[in-house]
């Protein structure tokens, strides 16, 4: 049996940290109405007393019991303070490596550091919420190497001095990078929504909107104040839109070696994440509408394992990619994978089948307009100019979708393009596809088209779908797939 | 539908349209009841009278969908569906007016069980469940024999790994 270790002490602080995070507003509270003598007040100090206590009781209790080891193969860990756990997780199941460094973390030259694994359920990942940065150096390393051997039992000096590759780094954004992101991601808007949420909370605890009213209405008077105010506040917004753009996506670095990809980002909070080259399950290029009239692309990885957060989600090369340059990256990245220029359209045929499927929406809305026939703007017709203009609207999407739809089955690869204001790019590997439908309805019989669907690992598992693609292209499809041996290496 | 896979050609068992008809019969017969006693409890403590309305047109609609599920369906769902096993791939085919293909790589086949309801066993049918990593498939009802090995032509096939997965 080898040693088990415990985790770093101050875990326990991170841990507290995190329990005051979520404690914060009864905390808040509390403090606030500290010399109140209501029973609501003094419960709530009852509370939070307890809590902390119980709190810090717990993870003293947690890590002392709580124990790991890791050998070339696996983790080892331990828990449980009443009921023991002994986990195993191997290393050949571990499909990417996350690492967090929040302010606090950096505070005490700490680091976490999470290793996901693609199967499901509460145990998918092994977690360390705090350790030294020497540490988490080490556990990656040796995760890495052991992906980098293949084969865990060979382990002679010269393919470990072979598997010291080098890393090229193959983006940081410029300043102009930057300030071109703040832009497109309206993230000076949040000054507006932060400012509004404020207000609200603010407004709750003092009567501050009577007094504000007062304010305003004066204020008002004076057209060249508002002005002032509203230019005064654009700027405010944009400057701290690209300061808080800057510390979210400043230190954007993408780079990779031989076998893994790496990407960093974050000024005060950083997060890292790595990935085998050989476990990116499909490439996903996302276009928002304002980015397409940037001409800039946003380039995920889909990993089976998880991918964190929505904020703290770094499986993203930078969002902010001129769309060309996006293409060529995921060339040098993957050479695995290869973007198509020239895909295909869906023939007229398709729109057509796509024009004349039933409007069940409109439909569900116009029932009880033509019933009830209220009068919209003042016009007693308006019931019928809502109906139309709707019905305008939803025929126009499909017609953008339609536009927007385009595909490409070539060689190892499919790649599929859709969406009505954001346009979508699905690229995956035919070995990297789990299993592949093809659907018609009656109408799509008629038209002689069919949806095809495939599905590939991630989290959640990812159904991909293009409706409407000629028969024969479906069948194509589907000959394609079972072709699909030929890459396939078996155990 | 395809020329150079085969088509799946396996059907189900005859005996898949009673034992469909009986599941939805069970099934609707509880919805009627259910509607029934509502029915009843609207009149008993004489609820508004929209309420009587909710309830026959769900009674309506209940009924209309008997006739789909118990007089039509089964037959259809019998006819046009085909199951086809080999070395590589599962393939199931069913639907007339919604057609569907799947084909499905045995190598990603995670697991796959045999099934046998009350319904079922009344005909000696049962259902097979296959689950790959990203979703489930059924076969809904096979003779026993034929269940058995299918099941275990499945798991025969799916010991295969791939690399990488």
């Amino acid at each position: 049996m080898m040693k088990m270790r415990r985790y770093h002490p101050l875990s326990i602080l991170f841990e507290f940290a995190a329990f005051l995070k979520s404690y914060a507003i009864l905390a808040f509270v509390v403090v606030v109405n500290y010399g109140s003598d209501s029973w609501i007040a003094r419960l709530g100090r009852i509370l939070l007393l307890v809590s902390v206590a119980l709190t810090i009781i717990a993870s003293i209790l947690k890590w002392i019991t709580r124990k790991y080891a890791v050998d070339e193969l696996a983790f080892h860990l331990k828990t449980g303070i009443f009921e023991k756990t002994e986990r195993t997780v191997y290393f050949d199941k571990i499909q990417n490596v996350q690492r967090h460094t929040s302010f606090l973390h950096k505070l005490f030259g700490m680091t976490s550091i999470t290793f996901e694994t693609g199967t499901s359920g509460m145990n998918s990942n092994v977690k360390f919420d705090a350790l030294t940065r020497l540490e988490a150096d080490r556990l990656e390393s040796l995760v890495k190497e052991f992906m980098q051997l293949g084969k865990p039992t060979t382990d002679s000096e010269t393919e470990k001095a072979a598997m010291t590759s080098d890393r090229v780094v193959h983006f940081t954004p410029t300043r102009k990078d930057t300030i071109k992101a703040s832009f497109t991601s309206f993230s000076f808007l949040i000054i507006l929504v932060i400012g509004a949420s404020l207000f609200s909370k603010v407004a709750q605890l003092f009567e501050v909107v009577d007094y504000v009213k007062g304010w305003v209405a004066s204020v008002l008077i004076s057209g060249w104040i508002i002005g002032g105010i509203v230019v005064g506040l654009i700027v405010l917004a944009v400057t701290i839109g690209v300061i808080w753009t800057f510390v979210k996506y400043g230190n954007y670095e993408i780079a990779s070696d031989e076998e893994r990809i790496y990407i960093s980002k974050g000024v005060l909070d950083e997060t890292a994440f790595s990935i085998g080259k050989k476990r990116v399950q499909a490439v996903e290029i996302t276009q928002s509408f304002m980015k397409r009239i940037l001409g800039l692309a946003e380039v995920k990885l889909i990993s089976a394992g998880n991918l964190g957060d929505d904020e703290d989600e770094v499986s993203s090369l930078y969002p902010f990619l001129p769309v060309k340059r996006a293409y060529a990256m995921i060339a040098e990245l993957l050479p695995d994978y290869q973007v198509v220029p020239d895909t295909e359209r869906l023939p007229r045929k398709s729109l057509l089948a796509r024009l004349i499927k039933p409007y069940w929406f409109w439909l569900i809305v116009t029932i009880p307009l033509t019933i009830f026939r209220p009068e919209v703007f003042e016009l007693p017709i308006g019931w019928a100019i809502v109906s139309i203009t709707l019905l305008v609207l939803l025929i126009l999407s499909r017609v953008l979708g339609y536009w927007n739809t385009s595909y490409a089955v070539k060689g190892r690869f499919i790649q599929l393009s859709q969406g009505t204001f954001e346009k979508t790019t699905f690229l995956t590997r035919r070995d990297k596809i789990i299993e592949v439908s093809v659907k018609r309805t009656k109408l799509q019989q008629w038209f002689g088209v069919a949806t095809i669907g495939l599905i590939n690992r991630a989290k959640p598992v990812r159904h991909e779908t293009l409706p409407d693609m000629p028969i024969k292209e479906a069948q194509q499809f589907v000959k394609w797939y079972a072709e699909r041996t030929k890459n396939v290496q078996l155990k | 539908m395809e020329e150079d896979i085969q088509t799946p050609t396996h059907c189900l068992a005859v005996e898949a349209v009673p034992a469909l008809r009986w599941g939805s019969t069970i099934s609707h017969v509880i919805m009627l009841a259910i509607f029934g006693v509502l029915y009843a409890i609207s009149v008993y403590f004489s609820w508004w009278s929209w309420t009587h309305w909710i309830v026959y047109g769900f009674t309506g609609l209940t009924l209309i969908s008997a006739v789909w599920s118990i007089g039509l369906r089964p037959v259809y769902f019998h006819k046009h569906f085909r199951y086809g096993v080999n070395d590589e791939f599962l393939q199931i085919k069913s639907g007339a007016f919604h057609e569907s293909y799947e084909l499905i790589p045995m190598a990603k086949i995670q697991a796959v069980s045999t099934n046998q309801g009350p319904i079922l066993r009344r005909f000696g049918l049962y259902s097979l469940e296959i689950e790959t990593m990203g979703s489930s498939h059924g076969i809904p009802a096979l003779p026993k024999e034929v269940a058995i090995e299918v099941r275990n032509q499945i798991a025969r096939y799916a010991k295969i790994r791939e690399v990488d997965e």
